[in-house]
């Protein structure tokens, strides 16, 4: 099936199952007989069904642990693999059985892996994969200078690859990708190994992508500040099933059982350290202190109304975890149940 | 948007015609990239170099042991100039038999199968870009030292052209070949042993050192029912030849090994696709 066109799920999941045979490795096969006997295998599940939609426009972060299922959902969606069981589509084609035409509409930002030549210019890169994207020659030139201008490549084209900071040659990765103008764009820990200025760069030319042209990101990555940044949207992976589907304030506010009560006070505060179950408190100067609250045993409201009875606030602040701990959490949780298990 | 042609309603034409552009765009890039690899290139000139100064060496010394003007109907100066055209195709050979194995070991093939224009002509541009400017760069070096030992022998353009288009389609069913043990690395842990046997005797029976007309009956008929003395010391008698006799059963055997190799990788790498896509890289 290959129906092609605009629709507005770009990215549609029902089921998706991927399962691998992996040797068995606790069934010893000694001597000789390994040479003619098949050694037993076992099924390992690296995608339990998993059903969920990206709407076209939509700028996805979809994390995990590692091992979680991130690359085998990203490899059937780009139709490296097929799936065991189940269907999905990308912009209405069935990656696996239309790689070919899907490809002249997505593009694949791997943060590890080039796609530019490394001795030589990255404009001689942009020439070939105008050439293996079978583009209009005097537009796509046109387009490259576009790009060019809008990444700041200007002077960094005619340098061979190797001579680029990595920074510098993820703008020209970035840029290559989207040489023939896809409508999704699938990237893999794009900012891996990047300086700050650089990762901050490449966060707003990819968020700009988003919100000025309408380009579809799916992003994977382990940095909280790329998930931040870029996405509005957060799936999170982990043992292969899907267990959040949500707003990035929603993760950050849902996921993660804790608030961050922050005081200035009026007066310095000589009482009992006020002592809740549920609650951390820690006192940073006489005039601040902070609160760190697991809503999960008492809700932030309530301790919020415990200390204002008891301290002459001035201010006060309630954050929700940063996305760091978020992260931090969901890894967590999958080593543990990886432990339990 | 920027357009893109598509080749999807062209047929097979069309979509050949578009792997074609793709193959002339790899080897536009790579013989540039090449180009930033002069001095490796130049380096492999002087390894060469000192080769066929030691070979001519030998020959000289067998033509004085012998007391014979020719040997199997060569001239010394056509057996230096025999060395200097096998030595040429063996020394440009491109081991990218490693490129695929590492591919295939790293998941790379994967993310190299995601990209339009397809797998095989990408490393196929590549191919030809580094093994002409090899071949060529070996031909000059062989060439002017040829000419200074034992000068120049007498070549007609028609066998010289059609002995280099028996070099280029040998050069195909080499691409083939190592393609092929390439792609082994879904099967094997290792390639490279498979590409030293494959190497070692291609350059034993193809008469690398020694022109097959000198070797044993026995040994000269099993090279010659093999495709490795059509690749390599065919098309170098053919050049030196002053007719085109046995041009037919040198085009037979290679045409007809190509499309054998040629069918046997076409089957081992939809095998090697289908276990990319059941397995993943």
């Amino acid at each position: 099936m290959s129906t092609g066109g605009h629709c507005e799920i770009a990215v549609s999941l029902r089921g998706l199952t991927r399962t691998f045979e992996r040797p068995d490795l606790g069934v010893p096969v000694r001597g000789l007989r390994r040479f003619w006997t098949r050694r037993p295998t076992m099924e390992a599940v690296a995608l339990h069904p998993t059903t969920f939609h990206v709407n076209a426009g939509e700028s996805v972060a979809f994390i995990g642990p590692n091992g979680a299922g991130k690359s085998t959902t990203i490899k059937i969606l780009t139709g490296i693999l097929h799936p065991t069981a189940g269907m999905a589509t990308v912009l209405g084609h069935v990656p696996w059985l239309d790689r070919d035409a899907l490809s002249r509409e997505i593009a694949t930002v791997f943060g590890q892996k080039s796609q530019l030549w490394y001795h030589l210019p990255a404009r001689d890169s942009f020439t070939l994969l105008t050439r293996i994207h079978d583009l209009d020659a005097d537009l796509a030139r046109r387009r490259a200078g576009a790009l060019c201008e809008r990444f700041g490549l200007d002077g960094l084209l005619d340098r061979p690859v190797r001579t680029l900071s990595l920074g510098e040659r993820m703008r020209c990765e970035v840029a290559a990708a989207l040489l023939h103008s896809p409508r999704i764009l699938f990237l893999d820990e794009p900012t891996i190994g990047l300086d700050v200025i650089a990762r901050q760069e490449l966060r707003s030319i990819i968020r700009e992508l988003n919100q000025r042209d309408g380009v579809t990101v799916f992003l994977t990555s382990h940095d909280a500040g790329d998930v931040e940044r870029v996405c509005d949207r957060a799936i999170v992976i982990h043992t292969g099933r899907v267990v959040f589907d949500g707003s990035i304030e929603t993760l950050r506010r849902d996921f993660v059982r804790r608030k961050t009560i922050s005081l200035e006070l009026s007066s310095p505060f000589t009482g009992e350290s006020p002592i809740m179950s549920g609650v951390v408190s820690t006192q940073l100067t006489p005039m601040r202190w902070q609160f760190q609250v697991d809503t999960t045993v008492v809700p932030a409201e309530t301790v919020l109304a415990g200390l204002i009875g008891r301290m002459q606030i001035a201010d006060l602040t309630i954050t929700d975890p940063p996305m760091e701990d978020v992260i931090a959490a969901i890894y967590g949780q999958a080593s543990s149940s990886e432990a339990v298990s | 948007m920027t357009s893109v042609r598509g080749h999807g309603g062209r047929g097979v034409v069309g979509i050949a015609a578009y792997r074609m552009r793709v193959i002339q765009a790899y080897f536009v890039v790579h013989l540039r990239d090449q180009m930033a690899y002069l001095g490796e290139v130049a380096l492999g000139g002087i390894i060469l170099a000192v080769f066929l100064f030691v070979l001519t060496q030998l020959w000289q010394a067998t033509f004085r042991f012998q007391g014979a003007d020719t040997l199997g109907g060569y001239t010394l100066a056509q057996v230096i100039w025999y060395l200097v055209l096998t030595e040429a195709f063996i020394t440009s050979r491109v081991a990218f038999a490693r490129k695929i194995d590492t591919d295939v070991r790293t998941g790379d093939l994967a993310y190299a199968l995601v990209r339009p224009g397809g797998y095989v002509s990408a490393h196929f541009g590549a191919y030809l870009a580094e093994r002409l400017v090899r071949f060529a760069f070996a031909l000059l070096v062989g060439g002017v030292l040829a000419l200074l030992s034992v000068g120049p022998v007498p070549v007609g353009p028609v066998p010289l052209l059609v002995g280099l288009a028996a070099s280029l389609v040998a050069m195909l069913l080499d691409f083939v070949m190592v393609l092929g043990i390439g792609l082994g690395a879904f099967w094997i842990e290792d390639t490279s042993s498979i590409y030293l046997i494959y190497t070692r005797v291609s350059m034993i029976l193809g008469g690398l050192l020694i022109p097959i007309d000198l070797f044993p009956d026995t040994v000269g008929a099993i090279a010659r029912a093999l495709p490795f003395a059509a690749m390599i010391h065919g098309p170098a008698r053919l050049v030196l030849s002053s007719g085109l006799a046995d041009v037919s059963g040198l085009f037979t055997m290679l045409g007809g090994s190509l499309a054998l190799a040629g069918g046997l990788v076409w089957w081992e790498y939809g095998v090697a696709r289908r276990r990319v896509t059941a397995q993943g890289g």
